[in-house]
């Protein structure tokens, strides 16, 4: 893969005012969902390189909405805008009165993509959705979705409802860089082993600084949780839980790491904890105290080969581990136990 | 020239926006002008003209199409503007080689003033009229019309605000006025100056005449020195001030290379030049040499006829604009009136003021001048000169004469310049001085009827200076005070005992052929006759250098 596959260009477009720099700074730049409120509007381009799971940069180009820079993105920056994209994130402001006006653009902003980076991954975020009635909501969603996929040509769109006041952003996010993580099929086939082998319910890997799912596993008895959303749910959480962190310990939430968290109960036993530099892993293990033990020591005995089977798969390449470290470290810092 | 000034603001719907623009369609094509093609392509700049966030606050350029923008955006934030912020930016347009610097300050003051009425009341985003209407689209306007009309504006906005704008020019900075220089006003100094003027300021214009040097002014007029000399820079600066030398009977002049295409080949030149020169069209004898009396100069040279007409004012109008206001007062006198007369055989240089007395007199003709200028040169001092010409000269004021060339640059003054050598001197025989040093060293002792008057009114002055400025002379090379064009005069005499207080170590330092005679006799505070005196006697051989 050489550096230019690595800096993928994602740009993040749609109307003025439909929340993309909202969603970028809840995301990237640790803001919590009431802090956006306090943003200025985005003059023409913005463009910032997010580091995600270590040496996967993000070439995000946050682009302004306002009509005249629409008209500059089309026209004479239509090139430059458009050229090397990997990702376009769309936008679309539920609440918007003018949809038919936003389709046309959306549908000659999909016409400039297919000219220069047909093989682009589109993704619609129907945002706002907070706004609807919640009865409504799968409803209108649907409908949304229909017509935009309507106007696409002949891109592939994924679409996501979602709204910054609760987990379906994380969710949108997550299905996003789900995308774009190159040696995903290698982490996934170690992650699936991993999880036999040490019985696991369910294994779940975060990245380190969005708390995003990278992916996850599943067992057959994982599958009966009635809670559909707990992955997004656990990120949002786990935001919070940085911010709170970062406010008593008079750090930012961008530093305001931790390093384990275990939680054990009569029906499960949960271990949430670093696992690489870029990674958090969690588990949910059946419960007892013998079996939680153990699981929690073969995390820490996987990491290195963990590290191992990356670098068997292209150089570790998008999936950096970090040399071993002793176990002394992790165990040291912040224990939480929480009973249920 | 402003080409064009417009108001733009960041909407928050359709983003950077040009609100007015003056003249119509200039940046952006409108409805009402559809004819007009825009200047430039506002999409190109917009981003320059609205900036990010970031670099509000800050003077900003950019150059397009031949254009230059000069803008100052300015951001305001704030919970009641949508989006929580208000961008907007005046911006000046001007053609892209014109010399911006003074807008500047124009866009800047602009930014200032409309930041503080957008917080006082919301001026800006109230203002909600078309495109081309409105109260700030008519400040627009009219800042353009005034600006480029007259240079400044005052603009009332509200009962508590004004735009008051003025384009000043930037010049460069003038060269350091020095002691032996002597200033003349280019204009009428009572037409502009007033009583808030600054202390030396007012002290010190009356004393500039063209006549005395700056060293002279100061004592004259009681001034510091260095604030006297940046009181004068200062009128330099505005291009108040001619720079001249010290008009003296023993300095040499010699024509330029403008020489034939000036006064040779302009007749309207020598028409201002008779009229400037003529002693008939001298001003009336001033009232008293140190008169505050603003309304006509006090001379400090005035009690002989030759040198009365140094009045600066008379001089400068006809300097600055020559040649409109000759034609008109010129038709008022016949040629014959207005060209010098020439002096009777036997009284050369008596009874100018009542030249009717003779029958149809001769006169200096506008040939006659050029060939009076034509004839100084190299190796002849002004008296020599004046001692050849003076039947032609009997009616003509000698120091305008000169002065009058020296200004229009077609004439140059010869500087002397000592520079010692390691010889041991000579004996006094065999000097090493050229000819022409010591022929006009030979005459400079004689001193004309002018130059007597015009120094002996100086004299009681220089007198003090020279006790005051004797006492502090400790050793290193004093900045007394002494008039240059007493060099030929008689009060050097009075002084002739306590010449060697001058060593010959401070009159070394000046003897390396860079310190003209003007500088070392002013400095020194010595007459050139003196001057030239001294240098015989020092131990080494001098050179005395012209040019």
């Amino acid at each position: 893969m050489d550096a230019r596959k690595k800096k993928r260009k994602v740009l993040l477009m749609g109307k003025s005012g439909s929340g993309k720099s909202s969603m970028r700074s809840i995301i990237f730049s640790n803001y919590v969902a009431k802090d956006v409120r306090r943003l200025g509007a985005t003059i023409d381009v913005e463009h910032s390189h997010v580091k995600f799971m270590g040496n996967l940069t993000l070439n995000l180009w946050d682009c302004g909405g306002q009509d005249a820079f629409m008209e500059t993105y089309l026209a004479s920056q239509r090139g430059n805008i458009f050229s090397d994209v990997a990702v376009l994130i769309y936008v679309f402001d539920i609440e918007s009165r003018e949809v038919e006006r936003d389709l046309d653009t959306y549908h000659a902003i999909i016409e400039a993509l297919r000219e220069f980076s047909p093989n682009a991954y589109v993704f619609c975020l129907v945002h706002k959705m907070d706004l609807i009635q919640a009865e409504h909501r799968q409803r209108i969603y649907d409908e949304r979705s229909a017509v935009i996929r309507s106007r696409s040509s002949d891109f592939r769109v994924d679409t996501f409802a979602s709204s910054i006041w609760d987990q379906s952003l994380y969710k949108a996010w997550a299905g996003i860089v789900h995308k774009l993580i190159p040696n995903l099929i290698v982490i996934e086939r170690f992650l699936t082993a991993f999880a036999k082998k040490i019985n696991a319910e369910e294994v779940i890997l975060f990245e380190r600084s969005t708390f995003l799912t990278v992916t996850s596993v599943t067992s057959e008895v994982g599958e009966l949780n009635p809670i559909y959303d707990r992955h997004e749910r656990l990120s949002n959480i786990m935001k919070a839980f940085k911010h709170c962190a970062a406010r008593n310990t008079l750090t930012t939430p961008a530093s305001a790491g931790f390093v384990v968290m275990h939680t054990k109960t009569p029906q499960f036993n949960i271990f949430l904890g670093r696992f690489t530099d870029n990674t958090y892993i969690f588990l949910v293990v059946p419960p007892g105290e013998a079996s939680y033990n153990c699981a929690v020591l073969n995390t820490m005995l996987a990491r290195e080969g963990f590290s191992k089977a990356a670098a068997g798969s292209g150089g570790g390449d998008g999936f950096p581990l970090p040399p071993p470290e002793t176990t002394e470290d992790h165990a040291t810092n912040g224990t939480n136990g929480i009973s249920a | 020239m402003i080409k064009a000034i417009f108001y733009s603001k960041f909407d928050t719907i359709e983003g950077p926006k040009v609100v007015h623009q003056v003249p119509d369609g200039a940046i952006v094509p409108s409805p009402t002008a559809p004819s007009q093609p825009p200047f430039l392509t506002f999409s190109d700049v917009s981003f320059f003209v609205i900036p990010r966030q970031e670099l509000c606050g800050n003077l900003l350029q950019v150059c397009t199409n031949g254009y230059r923008i000069l803008g100052y955006p300015i951001c305001m934030k704030s919970v009641r503007y949508d989006r929580n912020e208000f961008i907007f930016n005046f911006c000046i347009v001007l053609a892209e080689e014109d010399d911006f610097s003074t807008y500047k300050s124009v866009v800047q003051k602009l930014a200032d003033l409309m930041h503080g009425l957008e917080e006082q009341n919301g001026f800006l985003s109230r203002d909600f009229s078309k495109s081309g209407e409105g109260k700030v689209y008519s400040l627009c306007e009219m800042l353009m019309e005034d600006l480029n009309n007259y240079c400044e504006c005052m603009i009332p906005i509200d009962e508590l605000n004004t735009l008051n704008i003025k384009l000043f020019p930037i010049y460069p900075s003038p060269p350091p006025v020095k002691a032996w220089q002597v200033p003349l006003f280019t204009l009428r100094y009572q037409a502009f100056m007033d009583e808030n003027w600054d202390l030396t300021m007012q002290r010190i214009v009356p004393h500039i005449n063209g006549v005395n040097s700056v060293r002279v002014i100061s004592v004259l007029a009681d001034t510091d020195f260095s604030l006297t000399c940046r009181a004068l820079r200062h009128l330099l600066y505005y291009g108040c001030l001619f720079i001249l030398d010290i008009f003296s009977f023993s300095s040499i002049y010699a024509p330029t290379a403008q020489f034939s295409t000036t006064i040779a080949s302009d007749e309207a030149m020598q028409l201002e030049c008779a009229r400037y020169v003529n002693l008939r069209f001298a001003p009336h004898p001033p009232t008293g040499p140190t008169s505050p009396l603003p309304a006509i100069l006090a001379q400090s040279s005035s009690a002989n006829g030759s040198t009365n007409g140094s009045t600066a004012p008379l001089s400068s109008s006809l300097i600055t604009d020559p040649a409109p206001s000759l034609t008109r007062e010129e038709s008022r006198f016949d040629a014959e009136e207005i060209w010098p007369l020439l002096g009777t055989e036997e009284t050369p240089s008596t009874s100018t003021t009542s030249p009717h007395t003779l029958h149809k007199p001769a006169i200096v003709d506008g040939v006659g001048l050029v060939e009076l200028y034509a004839s100084l040169k190299q190796g002849q001092s002004v008296k020599q000169w004046y001692a050849a010409h003076s039947r032609s000269l009997a009616n003509i004021d000698m120091r305008r004469f000169i002065t009058f060339g020296v200004i229009k640059g077609f004439l140059y003054r010869v500087h002397k310049y000592a520079c010692a050598t390691s010889q041991p001197a000579p004996p006094p025989r065999t000097s090493s001085f050229t000819q022409t040093a010591l022929s006009s060293r030979g005459t400079t002792g004689n001193s004309t009827p002018y130059t007597v008057s015009s120094v002996s009114e100086d004299a009681p002055i220089l007198a003090i200076a020279r006790r005051e400025s004797s006492r502090e002379r400790a050793g290193s090379v004093v900045s007394g005070s002494r008039n240059g064009n007493g060099s030929g005069g008689a009060p050097s005499a009075l002084w002739e005992e306590d010449d060697e207080v001058v060593g010959d170590e401070v009159l070394g330092r000046y003897l390396d052929g860079t310190h003209c005679f003007d500088q070392i006799c002013t400095e020194l505070e010595m007459s050139e006759r003196e001057l030239t005196a001294r240098l015989k006697r020092y131990p080494w051989e001098v050179l005395i250098l012209h040019r």
